[in-house]
């Protein structure tokens, strides 16, 4: 069994020309994400599916207690998982992890882990004894390019979704409340970063780029498979709300301007503001949901003003 | 002709084999014991016809992973050569198959064609054993090399089917009415497919540079051109999930950017 995607000359044909032209094969703008299709569960906390195009992604959140680490005794634990199965793509191998595998993964886990977009001393419950660790399981269902982007949003998705059980402690020792016995909470989350990567094509020479005086490549925002495949590099952009970078990331490949760099930034604030309210607006829509069909008007204290 | 749902290892009810000439076709499996048997292995349309004393089985169904077998037409992509042979990959992570350099129409040992890897050829399905490896031929008629003006794309394998055999398929019908195209189906799940005349490569730096008005002409149809494949590709791309009602109305979607 092969192990290569082969891809004919004649997609690649078709995709420089159409460059050249301003044409994606997919007929996008150059600058815009595929559609963002979401499921969030109903009946339980921290289970996401999202799929764009054809890549499909499901994340679980789940929680657990244990003692913290020993230099760190006041704060909790989060956990990414994000091996690739072959199911998502057969390039993807399950023996050996590639290069690009590990890149994922890496770029995923800095973007939320090093990043502190979960407030970790928000989950110590006895400092130095226990603590909540939160582990994030990510599940690639099909590959039809651009994992990290979807996987960081759908991994920031899954976290803003996620309730763990209340607890209470009394005379040391600590109680769990079941999840039907008393509300959950939410996890405390200080910022959400949103990933973008931007594909670069050359279309000219070599050597036209590294020059300067050219450098007309151009910039393709959430390839698909052909796309990636023929790119001649990519950067990832990590973002928040707040206008702060978080993450740059360019693994070699093409070269570019330092000026071509901070517009990118510029352009790419607008998009992050737009899934950050998209992850807001779909929480909150799937909490009204969860309130009517739970009933939970009834154990409101309060009066309807 | 009768139709009817049918999952591996349920009982065939067709006429007894003892006294019919029967011919199976995909999906069915004939015990090879003295008295011949005949089980399901795919879930699936179960297809059976008689006549006279003539009987027809197998069973259609929807399956990712293609399957040589002899007399098949395909699409395939180079992706390398062994000896005196290409090797040809039908699918995505499959197993290549061969095509031998003298396997063209006219080929010679001095005269053959000089195949790069990534280019696509259209060839019949010669050897099919499951124990050596497949083989391919681009004798026939229509059989070749087809040329880097199409756009090459995977379909299902019962869409490809429908559209290689049914001669009577609405598909091509409809986006006949859009545009003029010339069309390669594979039953391998690839289709070549182009529009007018397809996409050149810009030809680098031409010698005389007087004629430049026609250049332009050129480029343009180049770019009209481009748009109506990728349309028609995406059409067809899309057709293979929409129900027939509504065929009309995803041409007419995915025609609307290129037509204004």
């Amino acid at each position: 069994m092969s192990r290569n995607l082969e891809l004919s000359t004649n997609q690649k044909t078709y995709l420089h020309e159409g460059l050249k032209n301003g044409i994606r094969l997919s007929n996008r703008d150059f600058l815009k994400f595929r559609d963002i299709d979401i499921y969030l569960s109903t009946d339980e906390f921290g289970y996401v599916e999202v799929s764009i195009g054809n890549t499909k992604i499901s994340v679980r959140v789940s929680s657990q207690i244990i003692k913290p680490y020993e230099d760190r005794p006041f704060e909790g634990i989060l956990t990414i998982n994000s091996e690739i199965s072959s199911m998502s793509s057969l390039k993807f191998d399950t023996n050996s992890r590639s290069q690009e595998e590990v890149l994922i993964s890496r770029i995923i886990e800095k973007a939320i882990r090093r990043s502190n977009s979960l407030d970790l001393e928000n989950l110590c419950i006895v400092a130095g004894e226990k603590v909540w660790e939160i582990i994030v399981d990510l599940n690639f269902w099909n590959f039809d390019g651009n994992l990290i982007d979807i996987g960081c949003f759908a991994s920031m998705l899954a976290l803003s979704h996620f309730k763990k059980p209340d607890i209470s402690i009394l005379n040391d020792e600590i109680k769990i409340y079941d999840i039907n016995e008393r509300e959950p909470v939410n996890l405390s989350i200080l910022h959400i970063p949103i990933c973008l990567t931007f594909s670069f094509f050359n279309l000219n020479s070599k050597e036209m780029n590294i020059k300067g005086d050219e450098a007309n490549e151009i910039c393709l925002l959430d390839c698909d498979l052909i796309e990636e495949t023929y790119r001649d590099g990519f950067l990832v952009i990590t973002l928040n709300k707040n206008r702060e970078l978080i993450q740059l990331s360019k693994n070699g490949g093409l070269p570019i301007d330092a000026q071509q760099l901070l517009e990118l930034c510029m352009k790419g604030q607008s998009i992050v503001d737009e899934l950050t309210n998209l992850i807001k607006t779909k929480i909150k829509e799937n909490e009204e949901e969860r309130y009517k069909s739970n009933n939970l008007g009834l154990l409101e204290a309060t009066a309807d003003r | 002709m009768s139709s009817s749902l049918i999952l591996p290892g349920d009982n065939l009810e067709i006429e007894d084999i003892s006294q019919y000439k029967t011919t199976i076709g995909p999906g069915i499996y004939k015990f090879p014991t003295r008295e011949p048997k005949f089980i399901p292995t795919q879930p699936g349309i179960l297809n059976h016809s008689t006549q006279s004393n003539k009987q027809l089985i197998y069973i259609e169904s929807n399956s990712k992973r293609y399957i040589p077998h002899k007399n098949d037409l395909v699409i395939g992509i180079v992706v390398g050569s062994i000896g005196e042979f290409y090797k040809v990959q039908l699918q995505d992570f499959s197993t290549p198959v061969l095509l031998n350099f003298m396997s063209f129409a006219n080929a010679t040992k001095k005269n053959r064609p000089n195949l790069k890897n990534g280019q696509v050829v259209y060839g019949k399905v010669t050897v099919d054993s499951i124990e050596i490896e497949n083989e391919i031929e681009c004798i026939d008629e229509g059989c070749g090399v087809l040329d880097d003006s199409g756009y090459v794309f995977n379909v299902n394998l019962n869409f490809a089917r429908e559209l290689l055999y049914d001669a009577n398929s609405i598909f091509l019908k409809l986006l006949a009415n859009k545009c003029q195209f010339e069309i390669a189906i594979g039953i391998n799940g690839k289709i070549w497919l182009k529009c007018g005349e397809g996409v050149k490569k810009e030809v680098k730096e031409s010698e005389n540079k007087e004629d430049e008005d026609d250049d332009m002409d050129i480029d343009s149809t180049n770019v009209k051109d481009l748009k109506y494949t990728l349309a028609a590709v995406e059409y067809l791309k899309k057709a293979q999930f929409v129900k027939q009602d509504e065929l009309k109305q995803v041409l007419n979607v995915c025609f609307k950017n290129v037509e204004n």
